[in-house]
């Protein structure tokens, strides 16, 4: 375990570092919210709350995704690419903790990822939470963030270094305008609408939706996000195998 | 296995599909020397040295690193905080200071060496808190040392250390590889470079198309001390090679030249045959072989299997 803190603590920092990575997981939902907060009227009621509530929600999640699936998925198949997980091989750091610190790194930068854009709902948007629920709502959408972060270190193990940018973008499309973080799921198309059921993204806002409309948090949202990450999870350590026993004559 | 050997190679094999990579390599490297694997690219170098950092599986064969099996996974954490190894190519991290990669790389071991002390030795002090992406390649090849160091390693495995390198940027890479042995530090480095080979190694052995084919001392490898030695002159005008008493190794022209272990005999015959007929051997000189020749003798007729690839 003597590598882990170091490790970890250097994982969040280099992550920080990269203006590039900030920008774009802080910056597109910040953005997007700002600029789509009156496509509706802020106050029009929609799934027991306002749009200015709901659409808050959908942002957090949005940039929980962004956030989870850049930092394991880029990172890993740049590492990957560049020989740095080959070097990592031959030290004593166990190969599983390269895996838990990506997760780990994923967790610790989603967070503040979903604070800023409660923050930008609070002040710009006017929502008005209890401070339980600010706090309930901030703990489900970061602890269930977990599965978008297998993801992410699954995408980084599946993809190459050229590859991982128009994978992880057209993830983060469909995740999100299918999820119907962008278009409430009542008003997508009819086939789109049953698309939704299947996808982590909307069962993940759908546990927000739930805190901010005053009610508990779907036991078949959880179920389902849950069964992503058993799965996800079962396929980032078998990848995880396969690129540790593969023989690159 | 004493205690004296570091590694200790038998009858090593790996195949990659119907490719034979490394076929029945053996050799030993004794605790405190620098040894050199010297071949040319595809020679299978990587590859067995991919083998001892048990990045990698054999075939068959019996190694000890240390005393221990690197293909064993039970020990391999234990074994791994007593080595260090340097890859050819490292990646280059765009985001952490030196000081701050170092200090990563040193959490992952249990004993590493004080960060700063290592940053002196490898002389990028003066570079502690710069970006590594903004380092000139020599500076990042000492950080590759540093990083190899860093765990204070009994054993330090270097491939190719110094391809790429200007020539004064080799010498200084030099310089601090003898200097990291001062302290008891065992060193198996990869190269193709001869010069590399014999001012840095006690031992060397030149592997080609997967096999060893010569082994010893720089000074004593492929015959080089026993009489290996190389005979050329001009044939006497009127005679031709089919008239020298001795079967020629080359010749081009007039020119003839004659590599032998038997440098006496054949100069006798020679000479012999010189008076015999009243004629002048012109030019006549013999030298000894250097490292460079035994090397092209060694692997030049294997080119062909060693264009396996490099693995």
């Amino acid at each position: 375990m003597t590598g882990l803190p170091t490790f970890l603590r250097f994982e969040v920092l280099r992550l920080l570092r990269n203006v590039r990575y900030v920008g774009i997981t802080v910056g597109f939902p910040v953005v997007f919210y700002v600029l789509f907060l009156h496509n509706e009227h802020p106050e029009a009621r929609i799934a027991g709350t306002t749009w200015k509530t709901y659409f808050m929600v959908s942002m957090a999640s949005f940039g929980a995704m962004v956030a989870s699936l850049n930092a394991g998925g880029t990172r890993l198949a740049a590492e990957r690419a560049s020989g740095w997980t080959r070097q990592l091989r031959v030290t004593p750091l166990p190969s599983w903790s390269y895996i838990t610190t990506k997760i780990a790194t994923s967790m610790i930068i989603v967070l503040p990822v979903i604070a800023v854009v409660e923050l930008t709902g609070l002040l710009i948007g006017g929502v008005r939470l209890s401070p339980l629920t600010w706090a309930v709502l901030t703990l489900v959408l970061w602890a269930s963030a977990f599965s978008f972060a297998s993801l992410g270190v699954l995408v980084g193990y599946v993809a190459s270094s050229e590859t991982v940018y128009p994978l992880v973008t057209a993830l983060m499309f469909l995740l999100s305008f299918f999820g119907g973080l962008f278009t409430p799921v009542p008003d997508l198309p009819v086939v789109l609408r049953h698309a939704a059921a299947f996808l982590p993204s909307y069962h993940y806002a759908s546990l927000g939706w739930a805190v901010v409309a005053g009610r508990a948090p779907g036991a078949g949202d959880a179920g389902v996000l849950l069964a992503y990450a058993v799965v996800l999870g079962l396929a980032v350590t078998w990848r995880h195998r396969v690129d540790e026993s593969r023989a690159f004559a | 296995m004493s205690a004296t050997q570091a590694i200790v190679v038998e009858g090593l094999s790996k195949r990659y599909g119907h490719i034979e990579a490394v076929h029945d390599v053996t050799f030993e490297v004794n605790a405190g020397e620098i040894f050199a694997l010297l071949g040319p690219n595809g020679a299978g170098k990587t590859t067995t040295i991919e083998i001892l950092e048990g990045f990698r599986e054999r075939d068959s064969g019996r190694i000890s690193v240390l005393g221990y099996d690197p293909a064993d996974r039970r020990t391999s954490r234990e074994l791994r905080e007593r080595l260090g190894v340097v890859l050819q190519e490292l990646a280059v991290e765009p985001f952490l200071s030196v000081q701050q990669v170092l200090t990563r790389h040193a959490g992952y071991f249990s004993r590493p060496l004080p960060v700063n002390n290592v940053l002196e030795q490898v002389g990028l002090m003066d570079k502690a808190a710069t970006r590594v992406k903004r380092l000139s390649g020599g500076q990042q090849r000492r950080l590759d040392l540093a990083l190899g160091i860093i765990g204070n390693p009994e054993l330090l495995i270097l491939d190719e250390p110094t391809t790429g390198f200007d020539p004064s940027a080799r010498r200084d890479a030099w310089d601090l590889i003898r200097k990291l042995t001062e302290n008891g530090t065992t060193v198996l480095l990869t190269t193709h470079y001869m010069d590399e080979a014999e001012a840095l190694a006690s031992q060397v052995a030149i592997i080609s198309g997967g096999r060893i084919v010569a082994q010893g001392t720089p000074e004593s490898i492929g015959g080089r001390d026993r009489g290996a030695c190389r005979i050329r002159f001009w044939l006497p005008p009127g005679t031709t090679a089919t008239d020298l008493p001795v079967p020629v190794s080359e010749g081009a022209g007039d020119a003839v030249e004659i590599t032998t272990d038997h440098e006496i005999e054949v100069l006798a015959r020679l000479t012999a045959w010189a008076l015999e007929h009243q004629v002048n051997v012109i030019g006549l000189t013999v030298e000894r072989l250097t490292l460079e020749d035994v090397y092209l003798r060694l692997v030049g007729y294997e080119a062909g299997i060693a264009a396996g690839g490099e693995t």
